[in-house]
């Protein structure tokens, strides 16, 4: 069903009984040319553009739980194309002219939200670098303005500039980035997906991978065998887990994030604020709840849930970068697993095994990639040859020397 | 992680005084080991579902290395040996 | 006094009257009334709007699980906004101010989006809003923004000071009602280290509201009783007015005490100026 204003006030004479389920519940069928594993943005997007820009229908994504009950379904919605090195910013620049056309291509509305990031900075040589990362950002044709302390305190007066330890002397801002609604995202792209003819089968766990030489025949899952012809891996936090099962071993760890988000509140705050003194990061969704997150949790995790002492140390950066913050209650938080990789950046790529794909590394920025990454793993899939702006996320990139560490930490994973 | 770590120096102690260091499982490999076995050793994890052992270094307490056997899906620890008794046991 | 307010009964103390403010009404309660209930002695049936059509509210509970009763207390950067009236302990110069109302809470512009519920249907907003295209970010956004959101946060910096300390003990019992009591008591009696959290003010849970008699004596009676026996036990301790909101790894839990919310400016100068505590209890 188009949604419409017709079918909105026609829905609404029959007491919005008719509305019809917004993606199938279809039983496995035997065999399908191309199964993704895991019903997170990525997967979904990618089943969407395979069925829709190349032609293949005969999809399958198989997720563990209910669709939306990882990342995609986790994350604090912040969508933006701010990154330093020529190895990322194309593909993210490419993500953001997929985000602004996405309600219309999809009929459905997703929320993007172009309401500004700004990444505060403060010391001079903080400043020097984000004038970097800025001058970065035109070469490859997106623009960002450097905001000075005057201009700012006008823009967000709430700041606490004068703090002794991380005086606030501007920020550099992307006026197009802001946020999306993220379970829209993944329904979104479910409903597209399902329209084009693709099987999004939930509850349906990968337990196996079943070879026959050097392919992929199919995978075992807790709803039978299922064969394919192409396998494609997009379990985010469990990748490494799926990985294995074709002894796949990849340059990633996993690390629990977690997120907050206060009780509602008027609007308030009207930007993404990024603190550059740590690693915290706030917005305002359009219910008012305040979100906000900071560091993963230091340690390798598959908890899916996190502990007190980083939600008390975010808690801490929010105070100092927003004093009055102390007197809003958080309502809830809750946490996800990162697929962290040894360079902060996300692998996209072909593997040693034929006919298998992975989509893996994304660490805690894959929300803003998911159009690109959708598109990009699609374009793989289908043609067997990356998508330009994806080419620099390959697997054997560390052995090349062509690691792309946006953050310049080396491989450490918890520290990207 | 476990709010808690008991170091085998200095008893029950929270977690926060220790920095974690990355998989304890990794051989170090020979100086002139091959390409492979060096990007091995530097970029490939296993990232285990379950047991794992990492280097944890007590920070802010003695500071000594120490290997926690730490289960990585319900965070239990089930040892903590000190880095280089371990190492002096299995002959590394 | 209103038809609400009985001449006797319940645990408010009549020889001391409060004065309080909502919406900037004078009205009266009495030591021991929480704001909800002092509001009900004052006839204000109405106190809140709800979230999405603006629709009137009363209210439903006499604790935390309270959805409607939610007002903002105190002014400028002392604002608190979303607070629980049932939960919120009256204290002289009080004032509350309703939310999500505008211009007023008995004449609320917002509440005509109600004519629209039938087309508002559960989800509806992914369903439209996206003609035309470029009407989302400058129109539609900024108005559900608007409409949605209850209380208002000043973001000002905040004048108060909080503290954080650590708790630890062999027994921890998140709740004061009969089962806590009693649970703490036999536990306290047999030399553990005990800590008894409630977030209400007044220990005794249910046995606040219960009106049979126990020990042959008024069930909160025997409640004070066993919280005074408590209170001799040096390896009790007693923790009103903290709420118990995590269990993390290894027995931590976290939990937040109200130290001086209960009052309009808190003590300055003295040992305990802190408005609230962050509370990681070791078990
Ligand atoms: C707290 C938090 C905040 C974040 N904030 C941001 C942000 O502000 N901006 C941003 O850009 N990114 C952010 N991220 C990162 C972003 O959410 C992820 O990088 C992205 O969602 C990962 O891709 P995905 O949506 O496909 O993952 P997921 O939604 O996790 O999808 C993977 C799916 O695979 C399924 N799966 C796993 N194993 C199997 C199996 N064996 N069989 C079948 N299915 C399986 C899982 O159940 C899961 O549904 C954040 C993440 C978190 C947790």
């Amino acid at each position: 069903m188009r949604y419409s204003a017709f079918s909105i006030f026609r829905n609404a004479l029959s007491g919005n009984l008719t509305w019809k389920s917004q993606w199938r519940k279809p039983e496995p069928k035997p065999h399908y040319d191309v199964i993704i594993v895991g019903g997170g943005g990525h997967g979904l997007a990618a089943a969407y553009y395979l069925a829709k820009e190349f032609g293949i229908r005969n999809v399958a994504v198989l997720e563990k739980g209910y669709l939306g009950s990882g990342n995609v379904g986790r994350n604090t919605t912040i969508v933006r194309s701010n990154y330093m090195l020529a190895g990322n910013e194309p593909f993210y620049e490419f993500s953001m002219k997929l985000w602004e056309g996405l309600e219309q291509e999809l009929n459905y509305n997703v929320m993007l939200s172009q309401r500004g990031v700004i990444m505060l900075y403060h010391s001079d040589g903080q400043r020097d670098a984000y004038i970097r990362r800025g001058n970065a950002m035109w070469m490859e044709g997106v623009a960002a303005e450097l905001i000075e302390r005057d201009a700012l305190k006008k823009m967000i007066p709430f700041l606490n500039y004068d703090n002794a330890r991380y005086p606030i002397l501007g920020g550099l801002l992307q006026r197009r980035a802001g946020t999306a609604r993220h379970d829209a995202v993944a329904w979104g792209y479910a409903r597209g997906a399902d329209r084009h003819g693709v099987d999004v089968i939930e509850h349906c766990e990968v337990t196996a991978i079943r070879r026959d030489g050097g392919r992929v025949t199919g995978v075992e899952t807790t709803r039978g065998f299922i064969g394919c012809g192409k396998l494609a891996l997009a379990a985010a936090g469990n990748s490494s887990q799926v990985g294995q099962m074709a002894d796949l071993k990849l340059p990633l760890e996993s690390y629990v994030l977690q997120a907050f988000v206060t009780e509602g509140l008027k609007p308030c705050i009207d930007h993404v604020i990024v603190y550059g003194g740590g690693h915290f990061y706030i917005s305002q969704s359009d219910k008012g709840g305040l979100v906000f997150g900071g560091a993963i949790d230091g340690y390798s995790s598959y908890a899916q849930r996190g502990n007190l002492a980083t939600a008390e140390h975010v808690m801490e950066e929010g105070v100092s970068m927003i004093p009055g913050l102390s007197r809003v209650r958080v309502l809830r938080s809750w946490a996800g697993i990162m697929d962290m990789s040894m360079d902060g950046s996300p692998i996209v790529d072909r593997t040693p095994i034929d006919n298998l794909y992975v989509n893996a590394g994304w660490c805690y920025g894959g929300f803003k990639a998911t159009p690109a990454s959708g598109y990009c793993f699609a374009h793989l899939i289908a043609r067997n040859d990356a998508h330009p702006v994806a080419r620099p996320f390959r697997l054997d990139r560390f052995a090349r020397g062509y690691a792309i560490d946006e953050a310049g930490v080396g491989p450490q994973p918890n520290l990207h | 992680m476990a709010s808690l770590i008991t170091c085998p120096h200095c008893g029950v102690r929270p977690k926060e005084e220790f920095t974690i260091r990355g998989d304890a499982s990794l051989m170090r490999p020979a100086p002139m080991a091959s390409e492979e076995a060096w990007h091995d050793y530097v970029y490939v994890r296993a990232n285990p579902r379950g047991r794992s052992f990492e280097h944890w270094q007590h920070a802010a307490g003695c500071r000594r290395f120490l290997v926690v056997e730490r289960d990585t899906l319900t965070h239990e620890v089930h040892s903590v040996t000190d880095g280089a008794v371990l190492a002096t046991r299995s002959g590394r | 006094m209103s038809a609400y307010r009985l001449p006797t009964g319940g645990l408010v103390d009549r020889s001391r009257p409060l004065a309080f403010r909502f919406d900037g009404r004078s009205m009266r309660g009495f030591a021991g009334d929480t704001l909800a209930s002092a509001l009900l002695a004052n006839d204000q049936v109405l106190v809140g709007r709800s979230f999405k059509y603006h629709r009137p509210r009363g209210i439903v509970s006499a604790g935390s699980s309270e959805p409607n009763a939610l007002v903002t207390i105190g002014f400028g950067a002392r604002s608190d906004p979303n607070t629980k009236a049932t939960v919120t302990e009256l204290y002289a110069g009080l004032a509350a101010r309703s939310q999500n109302r505008w211009p007023a809470l008995s004449f609320d512009v917002g509440a005509v989006t109600g004519l629209l519920s039938p087309f508002l249907a559960v989800g509806f907003y992914y369903k439209t809003f996206m003609w035309p295209a470029a009407f989302w970010e400058k129109v539609y956004e900024p108005l559900i923004r608007r409409a949605s959101g209850l209380g208002r946060a000043v973001l000002e910096p905040d004048p108060e000071r909080y503290e954080k300390s650590w708790a630890h003990c062999d027994l921890l019992i998140v709740g004061a009602g009969p089962t806590g009591l009693m649970a703490a008591l036999t536990a306290g009696r047999a030399g553990l280290r005990v800590i008894l959290a409630d977030e209400d003010f007044r220990l005794g849970g249910s046995l606040l509201s219960e009106a049979r008699v126990i020990d042959s004596v008024a069930a909160h009676v025997f409640a004070d009783r066993v919280v005074a026996e408590l209170q001799t036990l040096p390896n009790v301790t007693l923790f009103p007015r903290t709420t118990v909101f995590g269990w993390y790894d290894d027995n931590v839990l976290g939990a937040v005490e109200r130290v001086q919310k209960h009052v309009a400016e808190p003590a300055s100068g003295t040992a305990q100026p802190r408005r609230r505590r962050s509370l990681p209890i070791w078990v």
